[in-house]
């Protein structure tokens, strides 16, 4: 019992840290001591979630949900999982859940505010940003979840005032980092944006929203790069289903253009042509992949080289 | 991670004899399309070396295409003997069924991708802790 508490401890404190890939090692020594210990399975979920490991962020949630079918906390990470595979409808009936459970948990009320926001349900995201703020006046998350909304809408006065009202609270905070980051880069900052983007790298590692403004940061100074970056975000933006049905149509879209050619009795370098451009956004998205990941990497080995990291 | 009494979690691949030779999905997925309908059983030998959570889902969606490949042929010279269609239009027709065997191979190489990312990042994980 005391080695798992230790164990479960560790863990925690590197969650805490943002060290979430070195959590996952504890938390298993944990559960295959006791696996029945409903809190090492949320901890270990919300790791996976970290780590875009959602098929097992998912089971390890459910797990503790079945252990602890009382516990909020838990329905949150199980959202966070459900959410992150494009399951939004799933993932809100289990903040709705979290909410009955604990009327007055600001967490809840605030991951609601983020998927009405990503579901495009403004006016239910506002309202329930209402909610957690009423529960958490002073907390820099819901201030930021608030820049996040205003970014959407476009409102960046709203995102200057959000972002400065974060780093006020803690001025190496992350997402308030971020948020000025973004605002850099929408006024074509892009030196200003580099920096506030590795500065929250610096702080948060494994945040997929200070990685995005570094990528987007690097491809907004090329043009090729940015058409890549745009087609990217407009994947991720489908999911997972409609994008392979997007590609696929390209192409079939593709094989029909060059018999249509060919039918309509267009000279044989048409299909030369087309299938030339075909192929040329395939090797254009396959290396545009690859050169961005190198030049990501590039900056954050820069960051895990600078001493105050 | 290979000690059997561990707790293990869902996502992370079984050993495998066979994971040594496993390639690339992406670069399994491109020889797929270009050699059809054989190249598909790539995907499936590679779906067996990854030996990932998802494997007979895997195995399953890369042989889809193979009855629609075979049975669209099947039935398109049916149509096309029976003058319902024209040999130019029945080549449009196999070429969207074509689309669809595509769609359940692409679902098999995003979850051999996912598979092939984690086995090379716990492998990486076991290297810096050895």
């Amino acid at each position: 019992m005391n080695f798992e508490y230790r164990a479960l401890t560790r863990a925690e404190a590197l969650m805490r840290a943002g060290n979430f890939a070195s959590a996952v090692e504890p938390l298993r020594d944990v559960l295959t001591a006791d696996p029945e210990n409903a809190r090492a399975h949320d901890c270990l979920a919300q790791c996976l979630v970290m780590q875009n490991r959602l098929a097992g962020a998912e089971h390890e949630a459910r797990a503790a949900i079945a252990l602890d079918p009382l516990a909020s906390r838990y329905r949150l990470t199980l959202a966070s999982a459900l959410h992150l595979q494009q399951h939004r409808r799933r993932a809100l009936a289990e903040v709705d859940a979290a909410i009955e459970l604990d009327p007055d948990n600001a967490a809840a009320h605030l991951t609601r505010a983020q998927l009405l926001r990503l579901k495009g349900d403004r006016s239910g995201s506002t309202a329930s940003l209402a909610r957690a703020l009423e529960l958490a006046p002073g907390s820099a998350e819901v201030l930021a979840e608030s820049g996040y909304a205003a970014l959407e809408r476009g409102d960046m006065a709203g995102v200057e005032a959000a972002g400065r009202a974060v780093l006020s609270i803690n001025p190496s905070n992350a997402d308030g980092l971020i948020l000025m980051g973004r605002l850099s880069l929408a006024r074509h900052d892009t030196d200003e944006a580099l920096r506030l983007a590795l500065g929250a790298l610096s702080q948060a590692p494994t945040d997929v929203d200070a990685l995005s403004l570094l990528a987007a940061t690097k491809m907004k100074k090329s043009w090729l790069g940015g058409l890549w970056w745009r087609w990217n975000q407009l994947l991720i933006r489908l999911g997972e289903s409609r994008a392979i049905f997007l590609v696929v149509g390209i192409w079939v879209i593709y094989r029909w253009s060059v018999l249509a050619s060919r039918d309509a009795g267009l000279p044989e370098a048409t299909g030369t042509v087309l299938s030339v451009v075909y192929l040329a956004f395939v090797v254009y998205t396959i290396s545009a992949n690859v050169i961005v990941t190198r030049m990501v990497r590039k900056e954050i080995e820069r960051v895990r080289l600078n001493p105050r990291f | 991670m290979t000690d059997p009494f561990r707790y293990r979690l869902i996502d992370e691949p079984r050993p495998s004899p066979l994971a040594r030779i496993a390639l690339p999905p992406t670069l399994v997925f491109l020889a797929a399309t270009f050699f059809q309908p054989w190249g598909f059983l790539l995907i499936v030998f590679n779906a067996i070396a990854l030996n990932g959570p998802f494997r007979n889902r895997e195995i399953l969606l890369a042989l889809a295409p193979f009855p629609i490949y075979f049975g669209s042929l099947e039935i398109l010279d049916r149509v096309v003997r029976a003058g319902t269609l024209t040999v130019a239009q029945a080549h449009y027709w196999f070429v969207g069924a074509i689309g669809i065997g595509f769609v359940a191979a692409a679902f098999a190489y995003v979850s051999q991708e996912r598979t092939f990312q984690l086995r090379r990042y716990l492998e990486q994980l076991r290297g810096y802790s050895a």
